[in-house]
Order: C-alpha cells, then sequence, then structure tokens
C-alpha cells in the first residue's frame, strides 16, 4: 500500500506525507469499493453513502449498498455501486 | 479482518441518528463487519463478542438485541452444553481405542505355492488369530514361522492398527535330476504367466494344445555337475470344456416276441459230456449267455447255456421338444462336473444343431484356470 501511495503521490505531484493524509478510493468492478482515510460517516443507507474526508464529502450512490467492514482508518462498501463522487468538486463543476 | 479464533454476534439497533452512533463505535477501535439498514431506523451489523458491552455502554437511547452468536468458540461451546453428544464422543473413542488393540485382519504377502491357509494356520498354532488382542514378539514370531512352515526362506511380521501383515518370500525351487517338462492337460490360451523357474516354450495369448510342453526344467551347474530345476510357475489361461449328446429323430428299436431258443452243454474241461445245441433261425435276435460250475473240486462239472430271443424291429419317432429341457440339463451337469475349484466358468453355451436325421446337443463351457507349479 505504501509503494502504491508513493507512486500516486509521484504522479501527482504530491509529497508523501500528504499522500497518506489523503482520501484513497480503490474500486473493484462496480460490487467493492474501499476507501481510505476517511473522517466519519454522515448518511447511511442502502442506495446512497456520503462520508466526510479532508475537505470534501465522498458520495456512493448504489443499490443494496451494505458497509462490509468498518474500521477507524478504513470503510469497505459492498453492493451495486453506481457512482462514487466528491460531492463539493461536483457543485464546483455544476457552479462554473 | 475475521478471523475464526473470535466469536461474533449479530446484532440489531434499532432508534435514530444511527450514523453518529457508529462513528461513537469507530472512535473507540470497535471494528463492525456488515452494517445493512434494513428500515430507516434499524441497522444490523456484526460484532466481536468482546465488543458487546462496549455498544451496550454506548447505546443509552437505542434498543439493542442480540441476533445470533456465532464462531467456532461458541460452536464448541454449544457442542459441550449437549450432554448426549459428548458421552456419545467419549464412548466413541474409548471404542475405537479398544477395537485398535484387537487384530481383525491378517494379511499375508509374497506367497507364490504356499496356500495362505498353511500360514494362518500356523499363526493359530502360535495363539494369534483374528478378534483376538494378539501381543507377540515379532522376532519370536518370525523365528517361529521359519521353523513351522516349510518352503519360506524369509518372513516378517508387523501390526498396522488392526491389520497384521505377515510378509513372505518363499524357498527357490528344489534341484531334482529327474524333472520332467511340465505339459498342457488341455487346450487352452495362456493370459497371463510368471515363471519361477524353468523355461518357458509360449508366449502371451498363445494357443497350446493339448499334451504340448509349456515349460522345461531349467538346467543349473552347481559343483561343476549338470542338475536340473523343477519347473515353478504361474499360468492364467483360458480352456474350454463341453458336453455333447445326439437325439435321433426316428429311431430303430428291437422289440422281443417271446420267442427263443436255447442251446446248453455239460462240459468237464473240454470234453463236452452233454451237448444240446440248437440252430439259431431267427432274423433278429437277443443271445444270452450263462456258464455256471456245478459240482465240487473232485468233479468240475460247467453248464454252460445259450439263449436266443427273436426281436422285431420297431421304428418310433422321437420327440426332440418334449425331451429337449432334460437333454440339456444333463449335459450341463456333465459338463460342470469337468471343472475343479481352479477353474473359474466365464461363459456358458449351449448349441443345438438340427440335421436331416439327427439333432446334436453342445454345450461349451468358457472356463479362467490359474495354474499354480
Amino acid at each position: 500500500m505504501i509503494n502504491f501511495l508513493k507512486e500516486i503521490a509521484d504522479v501527482a505531484n504530491l509529497p508523501l506525507e500528504e499522500a497518506n493524509r489523503v482520501v484513497a478510493v480503490t474500486m473493484l468492478s462496480n460490487r467493492a469499493v474501499m476507501i481510505n482515510n476517511y473522517k466519519k460517516i454522515l448518511t447511511y443507507n442502502d442506495s446512497h453513502v456520503v462520508l466526510k474526508v479532508v475537505d470534501d464529502e465522498l458520495v456512493v450512490d448504489g443499490k443494496d449498498i451494505a458497509i462490509k467492514q468498518l474500521t477507524k482508518q478504513d470503510i469497505y462498501l459492498v453492493g451495486d455501486i453506481a457512482r462514487v463522487y466528491f460531492a463539493k468538486e461536483v457543485k464546483k463543476y455544476e457552479d462554473a | 479482518m475475521r478471523t475464526p479464533r473470535n466469536n461474533y454476534t449479530t446484532i440489531t439497533i434499532k432508534g435514530l441518528n444511527l450514523e453518529r452512533y457508529i462513528n461513537e463505535l469507530r472512535d473507540k477501535d470497535v471494528e463492525i463487519f456488515n452494517i445493512r439498514r434494513t428500515t430507516y431506523n434499524t441497522i444490523s451489523m456484526v460484532i466481536r463478542d468482546r465488543d458487546l458491552k462496549l455498544v451496550n455502554d454506548n447505546a443509552s437511547k437505542l434498543d439493542i438485541a442480540v441476533e445470533e452468536h456465532y464462531g467456532v468458540i461458541e460452536s464448541i461451546r454449544r457442542l459441550v452444553s449437549r450432554v448426549g453428544i459428548v458421552i456419545g464422543v467419549i464412548i466413541s473413542i474409548a471404542m475405537i481405542i479398544v477395537l485398535n488393540m484387537f487384530t481383525l485382519h491378517i494379511q499375508v504377502v509374497g506367497l507364490e505355492t504356499i496356500e495362505t491357509t498353511v500360514v494362518i494356520d500356523a499363526l493359530h498354532s502360535y495363539g494369534i488369530s483374528r478378534w483376538k488382542i494378539n501381543h507377540f514378539v515379532p522376532e519370536d514370531l518370525n523365528n517361529y514361522l521359519l521353523s513351522t512352515i516349510d518352503g519360506i526362506s524369509l518372513v516378517s511380521t508387523k501390526s498396522f492398527g488392526t491389520t497384521l501383515v505377515v510378509n513372505v518370500k518363499e524357498k527357490s525351487s528344489k534341484l531334482n535330476d529327474n524333472a520332467v517338462p511340465y505339459t498342457a492337460p488341455f487346450n487352452m490360451i495362456i493370459k497371463d504367466y510368471e515363471i519361477y523357474s524353468g523355461i518357458a516354450n509360449f508366449e502371451k495369448n498363445s494357443i497350446i494344445k493339448k499334451g504340448d510342453i509349456i515349460i522345461y526344467p531349467e538346467e543349473i551347474v552347481e559343483d561343476g555337475v549338470l542338475h536340473l530345476l523343477e519347473p515353478r510357475a504361474k499360468i492364467h489361461a483360458t480352456i474350454w470344456h463341453s458336453a455333447s449328446a445326439v437325439v435321433y429323430k426316428e429311431e430303430t428299436i428291437y422289440e422281443r416276441t417271446g420267442n427263443k431258443i436255447k442251446s446248453y452243454t455239460y462240459s468237464l474241461g473240454n470234453l463236452n459230456v452233454i451237448n444240446r445245441s440248437r440252430d439259431n433261425t431267427f432274423n433278429y435276435y437277443e443271445v444270452e449267455t450263462k456258464q455256471q460250475c456245478i459240482g465240487a473240486s473232485l468233479l468240475p462239472l460247467v453248464y454252460t447255456s445259450t439263449t436266443y430271443f427273436e426281436t422285431t424291429p420297431k421304428v418310433i419317432q422321437n420327440d426332440f421338444n418334449s425331451i429337449k429341457e432334460k437333454i440339456i440339463a444333463d449335459l450341463t451337469e456333465s459338463v460342470y462336473n469337468k471343472t475343479n475349484s481352479s477353474q473359474q466358468v466365464i461363459d456358458e453355451t449351449l448349441d443345438i444343431i438340427e440335421l436331416a436325421d439327427k439333432y446334436i446337443v453342445n454345450v461349451y463351457l468358457e472356463c479362467n484356470w490359474d495354474i499354480y507349479l
């Protein structure tokens, strides 16, 4: 995981410390998504999950979404996932 | 990550603002699995048993219901609480331990010409038999078997659980200067063979006729003298037996008419004392001859009579269908009597041939034959 972050940090021109701090989203097709470094769950129901992340909110939309595992750092969502997006960024583009 | 050594509990939580509650549990390092929202105010989740107290303590205005406990330790606890199962397991283990002390099966390996029963009988005489707790010193048993059974050069015994395995090596062939080649007692086709001593005069799938030589004695030179080794082999062959009967459609039988002509003589040695010979004038007849010694050794008088019974020929028709079943049964019995215990019947064929004047019934048996020399 650290090597993966290091690679992403190099590609994105980010320092490694910041790469460790920001949210990381890993998707397996549309069946599962793993989110690292989230802050807390804002909303959870079986079609809409909103997570608080650094400076933003991460929204996961879909059907029959369940939280497979939840720890302090990571959350694993499974189900029929349709969309994963950052709410504030989307709003910024919509307003623009 | 869920691991088998932990116990897990499925709980249902009812209330509002459940996300805040989940975040509180997460902040207290509680690992939560399989969170599902069932209704707008109910979620179900799986937590570790050790976190259950913490979950209950934090749920002030929520209803928490425990649905299910599971895990390896929980399963073991449930099993132990069922006394019947525990007692059954203990009894089964005890029975297995006790049964393993018995010898249930004796396996003899490596025999070529010696019968297995010879080895089993020797074991019985030593005191080892099936369904007994057999304690023995392998060295003693090996020495006993070597001294008791003729024809074995090496023996080893070992117990594997409830099976006693006796491994035997037979002595090699005996020298016999009068050894003769082995000839085939039947017509056969050789299917498989193993030569222990001797020179084979055939190959696999050879067709052998009765009387053909199949194994020659092997010649060896010992101390400068030529000796012969008895032929020894194991041969697996296919042989055939047959029995047949002929039933004529028309048969001529001769019946006595009641007329007869009798001639007799009384003789003393070569001298005919009384001679009443009469010529036979019948066209068809049967003859009966009697001879009787009358008198003591002082006067050995011999009475000889010859009687001619007149017969008349009579043609009868044989109804084959009415006697067919009996003929087939008699032939089958006759052909089976030709087999012995070392022959295994693999096929039986019935053949009925109808000719102009007769029926020929044949029964053939095809057998597998194992020969041990």
